[in-house]
């Protein structure tokens, strides 16, 4: 199987689930993971690629999954050290990065 | 983002072409634009410094916030000599996302059975060049220690934009080596591009620790700003 998180996210969408496109868009200081880097998120939770070292994926799939019904929507979130989320989630790196979901459009 | 836009992505993916995608960071509006389109684009300069520097980039343009994530093909390294430092190499450069080539003309080395995941083409490096483009996103590795074999593929890389090039040897056989290209006409400065002898000075002992070595100094090559990766390899020297 591979790691691409577009390719599975297709593969997904062709067996009829929902997805959602997880990508840092813009990273501060120490982040483990650069900004472009992507992970794909399936309507069970199932997760390919990574917008981090670990340390706020759980978080991410979370909030994908309060979206992932609703097809075309977007929702931006920021994590950092100033942040009390980034703590509870475990961003404990020292940097801060923003990261965008976008719910995919599944027509068939 | 729909379903056909994610296709298009991966059908250009895997065309091995690089292209970009620009949405607005606050709606699901996404346009995919490909190199050929991007000079008559209104963004087109910062469609080029996010292709150029291979990193998205966050903008705001009259008070809007845009994104441009740009893809590009990924990092090619063509090793030649089909040796046991190659059997690692290949491993650690492919888990790195490298497209991997190995070339050799012995055929008991450039067996498939021993690059059971990459591409193997068994054939002198003059003949193997041909059809292989070397640009600036591939990294040539010499590993034979034959200058028969090494020669041609160095002088063809030194002929080329790549961005990485690698020679196994030790200081006098790279010294000889030097001596005999100085020859052919290659002038001290472009001889620099020539890294010998290879790799990062970890004091590797076997071929797995030369792997690493060789492969720290090719990433390194790709991530520094030229600038910085000389003074970097001064430093280490100098340790």
């Amino acid at each position: 199987m591979s790691n691409d998180p577009i390719e599975n996210a297709v593969n997904w969408l062709d067996q009829g689930h929902k997805v959602a496109i997880a990508t840092v868009v813009k990273t501060w200081g120490s982040a483990p993971r650069k900004a472009g880097s992507q992970l794909a998120i399936r309507d069970d939770g199932l997760m390919v690629g990574s917008v981090s070292g670990g340390c706020v994926e759980g978080d991410v799939v979370e909030n994908a999954l309060e979206i992932i019904n609703k097809p075309n929507s977007v929702k931006l979130l920021q994590y950092g050290i100033t942040n009390d989320t980034a703590w509870e989630v475990g961003l404990a790196c020292g940097g801060d990065i923003k990261i965008r979901i976008d719910s995919i459009q599944n027509d068939g | 983002m729909d379903k056909d836009l994610l296709k298009k992505i991966l059908e250009n993916k895997n065309k091995k072409k690089s292209f970009c995608l620009i949405s607005r960071a606050d709606t699901s509006e996404t346009s995919l634009v490909k190199n050929k389109d991007i000079e008559k684009h209104k963004f087109s300069k910062l469609i080029k410094k996010a292709i150029n520097e291979d990193k998205l980039i966050l903008e705001e343009i009259n008070g809007k916030e845009w994104i441009f994530n740009p893809f590009n093909p990924p990092v090619k390294l063509i090793i030649v000599g089909a040796v046991h430092v190659a059997q690692s190499l290949s491993i650690i450069a492919e888990n790195s996302n490298f497209d991997v080539v190995i070339i050799d003309p012995r055929e008991a080395f450039a067996s498939q059975d021993r690059f059971p995941n990459n591409k193997v083409i068994c054939a002198w490096p003059e003949d193997a060049f041909r059809e292989i483009q070397l640009d600036e996103r591939t990294a040539v590795v010499t590993l034979t220690h034959e200058p028969n074999l090494d020669d041609i593929a160095l002088k063809n890389s030194l002929n080329s934009k790549c961005f990485y090039i690698g020679a196994l040897g030790s200081k006098k056989t790279h010294k000889k080596r030097i001596d005999r290209f100085k020859q052919d006409g290659f002038s001290s400065d472009a001889l620099k591009r020539i890294n010998g002898p290879i790799g990062l000075p970890i004091n590797a002992q076997t071929p797995q620790e030369i792997a690493i070595s060789i492969m720290a100094e090719i990433i390194s090559s790709l991530r520094y700003q030229k600038e910085s990766i000389e003074e970097l390899r001064e430093n280490w020297k100098n340790r």
